[in-house]
């Protein structure tokens, strides 16, 4: 392949930004329009002051042109976001529940539609920005209980998953082809003991004859 | 482990130390001395590859086998316990596996597979991935924090990453900047 490797086995930041753009949103159009069939995506007809979904991109495209505002997901407030923070401090070992995207919808909202915020903008992205800290602090704490097997990664985020893959794959990995370099060896020694296990079944089956 | 893997043909190249357990006419060669045979009990290092085969390779002895009546077998030599595995080097890693140097081994992990691939030592190979799980957390704090490469001891640590450390370093740096390029990107 002519990718590199790093973008063979993972995202890039980019590539996760546009899957969270299919994301749906709700907006108030400010204009009637008619609606349009588009690749994947449906525009529904836009009535003005009619609430619609529309994925994300589209959304901040209309927002750009000022025919639409975006209806912020409640989940983006001061009041929410607070709460979460002061979860995950309340529980060390374990990260509050966010939504899938996260990052990349907060991160296009607050660059695109500030102005639609009920709470300010800065507040947010500063909440925002002391989330994603302390939740990568915890994730990379998670990095000292590594093993060959086994990872859980509940509540973490796509983007946040990712960002950690690369490194978590590849110690993981190795880890592995160590403990198995250990089953080569037990698997050339287990012919000979199941040919002496069989050879204790032979008798065994000889003494229940013999009793007969 | 591919065919194709370079590193995994420079591992196979990193050697091991032997003890011959036989005379073998015309393999002075490898001691340094062609033309003359290699005698028994001479202590030499060889490649993985070689060594490997050599050691697993039995050969018997045909006229031994009718006198006898016991099979005896034999190999070509003896795989000795390299530096790198022996007692002392092994405490030092459960003592304190960042101040390790693996660098001079260059694919020390690949060489521990390789090792235990052939003697299945279930205890050396707990220990190197205790020891690889501390070294990586802290390979990846220091992969997060940009300015912290050199002071202290990072820098020493810096300088005693095996080829397989630095790539994962190199991997793990790249994927932080890049969400964090991403993130403070202005829109245009």
């Amino acid at each position: 392949m002519s990718l590199p490797k790093s973008y063979q086995q993972n995202f890039s930041p980019q590539e996760i930004n546009f899957l969270a753009e299919q994301e749906l949103v709700t907006v108030i159009p400010r204009y009637s329009m008619n609606g349009a069939q588009l690749i994947g995506a449906k525009m529904p007809k836009l009535r003005a002051l009619n609430r619609e979904q529309i994925p994300l991109w589209l959304a901040t495209l209309l927002k750009k042109q000022e025919k639409c505002n975006i209806v912020v997901p409640e989940w983006l407030s001061v009041e929410y976001l607070r709460v979460r923070y002061d979860e995950e401090i309340k529980y060390p070992s374990k990260f509050s529940n966010l939504p899938w995207h996260w990052l990349p919808i907060a991160k296009k909202l607050l660059d695109y539609a500030s102005d639609d915020f009920i709470d300010p903008p800065h507040e947010i992205r500063s909440l925002l920005q002391d989330l994603r800290e302390v939740r990568l602090v915890k994730a990379r704490k998670g990095i000292r209980e590594l093993n060959h097997v086994y990872i859980q990664l509940d509540g973490l985020s796509l983007m946040e998953i990712n960002e950690i893959r690369p490194f978590i794959l590849e110690v993981m990995d190795q880890l592995r082809k160590m403990n198995d370099s250990l089953k080569v060896k037990a698997e050339e020694e287990m012919p000979r003991q199941a040919a002496a296990q069989m050879d204790r079944d032979e008798d065994s089956d000889d003494d229940i004859y013999q009793k007969e | 482990m591919s065919y194709y893997d370079i590193d995994d043909i420079l591992a196979d190249s990193q050697k091991l130390p032997c003890k011959f357990s036989i005379t073998i006419p015309g393999l002075g060669y490898l001691n340094g001395e062609p033309g003359c045979p290699i005698k028994e009990n001479v202590r030499l290092e060889l490649p993985i590859w070689l060594a490997e085969i050599l050691a697993i390779c039995s050969i018997s002895n045909s006229s031994d086998y009718e006198e006898n009546d016991e099979y005896r077998e034999t190999t070509f030599l003896k795989l000795l316990e390299p530096e790198f595995f022996s007692p002392v080097f092994l405490n030092f890693i459960k003592s304190d596996a960042l101040r390790l140097n693996l660098n001079p081994y260059m694919f020390y992990y690949r060489i521990v597979t390789k090792w235990s691939n052939m003697f299945g030592d279930a205890e050396l190979v707990e220990l190197i991935s205790k020891a690889l799980v501390d070294r990586a957390s802290e390979l990846n704090d220091l992969s997060f924090k940009l300015n912290d490469h050199f002071r202290g001891g990072n820098l020493e640590f810096m300088n005693n990453l095996d080829s397989y450390e630095k790539q994962l370093f190199k991997n793990s740096h790249k994927s932080y900047k890049d969400l964090k390029i991403w993130w403070l990107k202005k829109p245009n």
